[in-house]
């Protein structure tokens, strides 16, 4: 039997075909859709992956990029006038428009000779590729000379040239490495931030509303007398190349928002108004008090933190970021020109960087001490007055007539800070000396024992004592207000002008034959008394200063301390002595800065002479065009010769040669003591401003100048503060950029 | 014919086993995928916010110390330099805080890990809304909702800066490697109460979190996955390097009154965020 054919066979072998293949379809689709879930995965974690590596890379860039800075510490252990400053590359050439506050930028043939010879920069510029940084971005922070003079855009002025790309190998950075091995490349630019304003303490507010005519909110005086940068008048800041200057309302919304709960701003932010500065207990007693502290001898603020104070559930702020003040500035509309002279982050070791003998001074005097030297002080403040000064109080007695022995006024005896018996010299010293071995340290420049100057050191801290002391100030049984030490071998005293015990003109209380014992010396005309705590350490200045031997009579010109004069043997006096106990502080300007405007702002409004007290002082405060030329000549001689400490401001303050700083030695001294408070050279305060890209090169690339292709990116501004002397890092803060 | 429809039977079976297994070992790699992708933008966020952290010694933090040790599910609250939520002038500061929502009668996000985004104004712009605050003024203090797993900021629910950042993610832990010793611990023992916090004593935050993939969430009620998140330890002091996810693995492993399969698609991820000098 044949067996015929099946009428169909092939619809069933495409049935099993049929059945098979959607199984496979449905296997296949089920593949797909997880590989295609998994590769998204994939890409997300690489994404991830990337940004980390990226990330990694930025802080080691960092880490050298600061170990730099430290080598070069490191290697100059003699600290001199040529490498007290970072060195300077990749910097305009002469004849170019300067960038005040530029230190370096990574750039071919650079001391590190990890530079390669790639521009981060886009080529050409006005057609940027990705991975390719724009000059408007490395100036995102406005720390160069804006090219525009209006707006908020911050492209840099023309002759900027973006930093060279620092190329990454996995043996390090390489400046000409194989295009296959290159993982990542990093471009830097650094600022000297410690040469700014620090908008965290510096300005003040201004009464009225804000136009060019508003008042400053606080007396004149307490500007006038300086001693912190909060009392820098931020109207000298300029904010465009032709002329424009920070407005008033820049400035309050600024100092409103910084310092909102102790000065108690009136209306919303950015704009706030104060009360005039003649309303008792209102914004200028609050700010002054808080910066200048209350009472007004000194401060121990050291403003890295905001105040604890609290006002309608708000407190004080501080700008947290540099982002931070650029946001601020956007929304309150001042000009974004301001940006390049103001810093959110400095710090200060409030050291003296002078030095002679073998003294390691570690913290400056406070001159707030001062103000225990009162006449009969209360039994309590023996010991910080011995501690301090090396002084015991000693009762006057009242003499006799027969036979006549002079009164003796109630006066100080010199014992140093540990001693029981009467000195016949300063004491040597190793650390922590007091007032007077501090004095003979600045001027006869030994820490040892030193016999032969005790008069004229102990004369001078008695002068000084009565600058600061007021007329009140007075020993009990004689009433003279004149500060008189006794010493192992005779006897120092100051100088006041008005001193009831003084034999003349009025009849002495205590007249001959037994008279008095010793007598206070003449009063000088034209000697300008404070009678008042110094705000500053330049204000010692006001200070009698005897030659050596005998105390001569002081009229008719009395020889004060020299704190102008280029070869001044005072000078030193000026790097130790503080207005402030802060071991460490914020808002001290560096001495070096090549910011003309912001020693500008800080010399502007400060008092020529101790007399223009007053709603309309004469003469007049310095006003910004004079302060500006001072700062001009003052920064040309930092330039060509840095300073080695506040030491040298007498130096620099021999250069400004333009009214009204000439017209005595009184006037001539307002640069030191505008300066020497809020000044220093031993912290380097640098900007790092800092771009990592990590890639690679496509396979086959022979060439670096070939598109580099960018997996991720991260920038970073980091700020830290460095010590000179020591390399010792004082504080720092990385600020991630969000772009 | 009789022999080509077994062969087909067989085929068929042999396919479909295949297609099972596929579907199986998809299944699996697709809950992995779904957990990942849970933990890492949680991670991510939270990497973005700790890069940003405000570390100053005059602001307050909500972190773990002795006297706010956090049994169970953990509360975090810092500011940080990101943006935030529905500020009227907006400065860049904004509050930022995590935790586990664990009011069950939230149906929304009860079990969700919740991200406090709260954008900040100017300090003065507003009458009423509250700028950053330094000391002495606290952040739990002035926004109370950082200390609670289940209050909110704002009454208005339009205006709540709490988001919902991880859906799957039921238990979330964190602790510090101290800088001053490099140990992993709970917390620095100086840090006795919150005004003790010095948020430089650490180098890292070190965060846990125990998440569920949706599908498997779905095989639980609300409170066995609170009962769940409790059954995983809180870190102690003295435990080395993922120990405590070891030890959250394994408490896993010993529950017995829950459906298995829900169990064993757990994921536990852990990320140390540092918090550098600088």
């Amino acid at each position: 039997m044949t067996c015929l054919p099946s009428a169909n066979p092939a619809p069933r072998r495409g049935a099993a075909l049929i059945i098979v293949l959607a199984f496979v379809v449905l296997l296949s689709g089920l593949v797909v859709a997880y590989l295609t879930r998994a590769g998204a995965d994939r890409q997300l974690a690489q994404a991830s992956f990337q940004d980390t590596k990226s990330d990694l890379l930025a802080r080691s860039a960092l880490d050298i990029v600061v170990a730099d800075f430290k080598q070069e510490i490191a290697y100059g252990t003699v600290v001199t006038a040529a490498n007290i400053q970072p060195r300077r590359w990749g910097v305009p050439l002469a004849g170019e428009t300067p960038f005040p506050n530029l230190i370096r930028r990574s750039v071919q043939g650079d001391p590190t000779g990890r530079t390669s010879s790639l521009s981060s920069g886009p080529a050409p510029s006005a057609n940027p590729k990705r991975g390719e940084i724009t000059s408007t971005r490395w100036n995102s922070h406005y720390l160069l000379p804006r090219a525009s003079s209006s707006g908020n855009d911050s492209a840099p002025v023309s002759n900027f040239a973006a930093p060279d790309w620092v190329l990454v190998t996995l043996q390090g950075p390489n400046s000409a490495p194989a295009p296959s091995s290159v993982i990542g490349r990093y471009a830097y630019a650094v600022y000297d931030e410690g040469g700014l304003l620090d908008a965290n303490v510096a300005g003040f507010p201004y009464h009225g509303s804000p136009s060019s005519s508003a008042t400053p909110g606080l007396p004149l005086s307490d500007i006038g007398r300086k001693g912190s940068v909060a009392f820098a008048d931020l109207r000298a800041l300029p904010t465009t190349a032709s002329g424009g200057f920070l407005s008033t309302g820049g400035i309050n919304a600024v100092v409103g928002w910084r310092n909102y709960a102790t000065v108690h701003p009136y209306s919303t932010f950015p704009n706030f108004t104060f009360d005039p500065p003649t309303l008792a207990g209102g914004t200028g007693t609050r700010f002054v008090n808080y910066f200048a502290g209350n009472p007004q001898v000194g401060t121990s603020h050291d403003f890295t933190t905001v105040a604890a104070t609290t006002y309608l559930d708000r407190t004080d702020q501080a700008f947290i970021t540099r982002s931070e003040l650029i946001e601020l500035q956007q929304e309150a509309g001042f000009g974004a020109g301001a940006l390049q002279h103001l810093g959110t982050f400095s710090r200060e070791r409030n050291s003296p960087t002078w030095k002679a003998g073998t003294a390691p001074i570690t913290q400056r005097f406070y001159i707030a001490n001062l103000n225990l030297i009162k006449p009969n002080p209360p039994l309590a403040r023996n010991a910080d007055i011995q501690k301090y000064f090396g002084l015991k109080w000693v009762d006057g007695t009242a003499g006799t007539v027969s036979p006549p022995t002079p009164a003796v006024p109630g006066h100080w005896q010199y014992l140093g800070s540990s001693g029981s018996a009467m000195q016949n010299g300063i004491p040597a010293f190793t650390t922590d000396p007091e007032f007077f071995q501090v004095l003979n340290y600045a001027i006869n420049r030994t820490n040892g024992s030193d016999v032969a100057h005790i008069l004229t050191t102990l004369s001078l801290g008695a002068a000084l004592i009565d600058q600061y002391d007021d007329d009140t100030a007075a020993d009990p049984l004689t009433g003279t207000t004149t500060t008189m030490i006794e010493y192992g071998g005779g006897w120092a005293v100051g100088l006041e002008n008005t001193d009831p015990a003084r034999p003349s003109p009025s009849a002495s209380p205590f007249p001959p034959p037994a008279g008095m014992s010793p007598t206070p010396p003449p009063a000088i005309s034209t000697y300008a008394m404070l009678n008042r705590p110094f705000r500053n350490v330049g204000e010692f200045g006001y200070a009698f200063r005897t030659a050596a031997g005998p105390t001569p009579t002081p009229s008719p010109n009395p020889k004060t301390l020299d704190l102008f004069s280029a070869p001044s043997p005072d000078a030193p006096i000026l790097d130790l002595f503080t207005y402030n106990s802060a071991a460490v502080r914020s808002g001290i300007v560096n001495l070096n800065t090549q910011n003309v405007a912001v020693v500008t702002a800080i010399l502007t409004g400060a008092f020529q002479t101790e007399q223009n007290i007053g709603p309309a002082p004469s003469p007049s405060p310095v006003a910004s065009p004079a302060a500006k030329i001072a700062a001009t000549n003052f920064v040309s001689a930092t330039m060509t010769q840095a300073a080695l400490s506040r030491a040298e401001i007498t130096r620099l303050s021999s250069v400004v040669t333009n009214p009204p700083f000439t017209a005595s030695e009184e006037t001539r001294e307002t640069i030191a003591r505008a300066l020497a408070e809020v000044t220093q050279t031993r912290t380097w305060g640098l900007f790092v401003d800092l771009i990592t890209q990590t890639g690679r090169y496509p396979p086959g690339t022979t060439n670096l100048t070939q598109p580099f292709v960018v997996e991720a990116e991260k920038r970073y501004w980091l700020h830290i503060a460095l010590d000179r002397l020591t390399g010792q890092v004082i504080d720092q803060q990385l600020e991630a950029v969000s772009e | 014919m009789l022999v080509a429809i077994s062969v087909l039977a067989l085929l068929v079976l042999l396919v479909t086993q295949l297609v099972n297994n596929a579907a199986s070992i998809t299944t699996l790699g697709n809950q992995r995928i779904d957990a990942d992708s849970q933990a890492r933008p949680l991670f991510e966020r939270m990497a973005l916010d700790f890069a940003h952290l405000v570390k100053r010694s005059d602001v307050s933090y909500y972190l773990k110390t002795a006297a706010t040790s956090m049994a169970g599910n953990d509360l975090l609250g810092f500011y940080s330099a990101v943006q935030g939520y529905y500020p009227t002038t907006p400065s860049p500061i904004s509050v930022i805080a995590f935790r586990v929502n664990s009011d069950s009668s939230n149906s929304t996000a009860h079990n969700c890990l919740e991200r406090m985004g709260k954008g900040l104004d100017w300090n003065g712009a507003s009458p009423v809304n509250t700028p950053v605050v330094f000391l002495p003024l606290t952040l739990h203090g002035t926004w109370p909702s950082v200390t609670s797993s289940s209050e909110y900021d704002d009454p208005d629910s339009t205006r709540r800066t709490y988001e919902i950042i991880g859906p799957q993610v039921f238990r979330f832990e964190y602790y510090y490697i101290e800088k001053a010793t490099g140990h992993l611990v709970s917390y620095p023992a100086a840090w006795t109460s919150l005004p003790a916090v010095a948020i430089k004593d650490v180098s890292a935050i070190v965060v846990a979190v125990a998440v569920i993939d949706p599908k498997s969430k779905v095989l639980l009620s609300n409170s066995q996955i609170a009962t769940l998140g409790e059954r995983l330890p809180d870190y102690a002091s003295g435990w080395g390097p993922g120990e405590l996810l070891a030890r959250w693995q394994s408490a896993l492993d010993s529950i017995t009154n829950v459906p298995r399969p829900a169990i064993s698609s757990i994921r536990l991820y852990e990320r140390s965020f540092p918090i550098s000098d600088r």
